[in-house]
């Protein structure tokens, strides 16, 4: 009896890259490549009735692979989610996993760990641990509470407030800032240090690090 | 005549190892190495690439090697060509496109006989 071949879809947009893990794969006894995609809107396109695992990239030219990874398990089609990604960001696997996919590796992996995946994930086991998911999803619950956490924060500030840290992000000292607002230094030390408060930070730095990591001001 | 030398020396590690892979079987005639980007100038003395393939092309790649192509730099999906300091760039490259591209440096290099010689 023929063994039954594993149908594999790869999505990614580097051409060379795709075309060539495709053709390898291909190659693979076992192993049938059925589909190719070089970004979101070409995958969603391709029937996923006759695939079984799609070797998804996180970061496609127009969306995420996560977004696919949703539309697959919303078709009701059992594929099975293999996400390649480049970034080594827990948060993005954590996303990648709630999103759905069985597993996650990182593009510094070799050819055979990826086959090895593949077969794995086809014959239904799990790349991760109970435990390793649970410890992913934690971190994520963690990281949403402090984005809502610092979003409070930020929203909490003034409108003088805010124009005070565009001043720092301009990299104006403390009398400049006073000139540039038509204020006293005492009150620029003032707003900072309700501005430490607010955004639960203890320097000038950590407060302009915040301020530009939740878009508040912009480095030019 | 030797076969034309290629060294995929390019990041992340699948990508080098898949295209490599790729290579040897679409093209028996090349030679195809490859190598970690902190290997790559010890590796030009060993084995005298005709072609390198590589995300950022280091100084010793850039003056001892005649054709190199700068694939996919920091992840961005860009490709750049550098034969014989004649600079080319696509947005991205398909794999025969990257194959042809070695096939037409190796002929111009064993024409020429200007291709690195081999170290023994």
């Amino acid at each position: 009896m023929a063994q039954e071949q594993v149908r594999i879809m790869v999505v990614e947009d580097h051409s060379s890259f795709r075309q060539a893990l495709a053709h390898m794969l291909d190659l693979e006894p076992g192993f049938r490549v059925v589909a190719t995609a070089g970004d979101l809107a070409e995958a969603l396109k391709v029937p996923t009735d006759n695939v079984d695992v799609a070797i998804v990239d996180m970061a496609l030219p127009d969306g995420e692979g996560t977004e696919l990874i949703r539309a697959l398990h919303k078709s009701g089609d059992r594929v099975t989610a293999l996400v390649l990604s480049g970034s080594l960001s827990r948060r993005q696997y954590a996303r990648a996993v709630e999103a759905g996919a069985a597993g996650v590796m990182h593009k510094s992996s070799s050819i055979e760990e990826i086959v090895d995946a593949v077969k794995r994930l086809n014959a239904g086991e799990s790349l991760l641990s109970l435990e390793e998911i649970v410890d992913l999803f934690r971190d994520v619950g963690r990281q949403r509470e402090q984005d809502h956490d610092a979003k409070q924060a930020a929203a909490s500030l003034s409108q003088r407030e805010k124009e005070v840290l565009w001043a720092l992000a301009e990299g104006l000292d403390s009398k400049q800032i006073a000139r540039r607002l038509n204020i006293t230094v005492d009150t620029e030390r003032s707003h900072f240090i309700r501005i430490f408060a607010k955004l639960g930070v203890h320097s000038r730095l950590q407060a302009l690090i915040f301020a530009v990591r939740h878009g508040i001001v912009e480095i030019r | 005549m030797r076969k034309t030398r290629v060294l995929l020396a390019n990041e992340p590690r699948s990508y080098r190892e898949v295209m490599a892979s790729a290579f040897r079987e679409m093209r028996p005639n090349l030679e195809v190495f490859v190598a970690d980007p902190d290997e790559v100038e010890r590796i030009l003395d060993l084995i005298s690439p005709d072609v390198v393939i590589c995300s950022e092309p280091i100084p010793a790649v850039q003056h001892r090697v005649r054709a190199w192509i700068e694939l996919y730099p920091a992840g961005e999906s860009l490709v750049v060509v550098n034969v014989e300091g004649e600079r080319s760039t696509f947005d991205d490259l398909e794999l025969l496109g990257l194959l042809s591209i070695v096939d037409d440096m190796g002929e111009k290099l064993q024409h020429t006989n200007q291709g690195c010689a081999p170290t023994n």
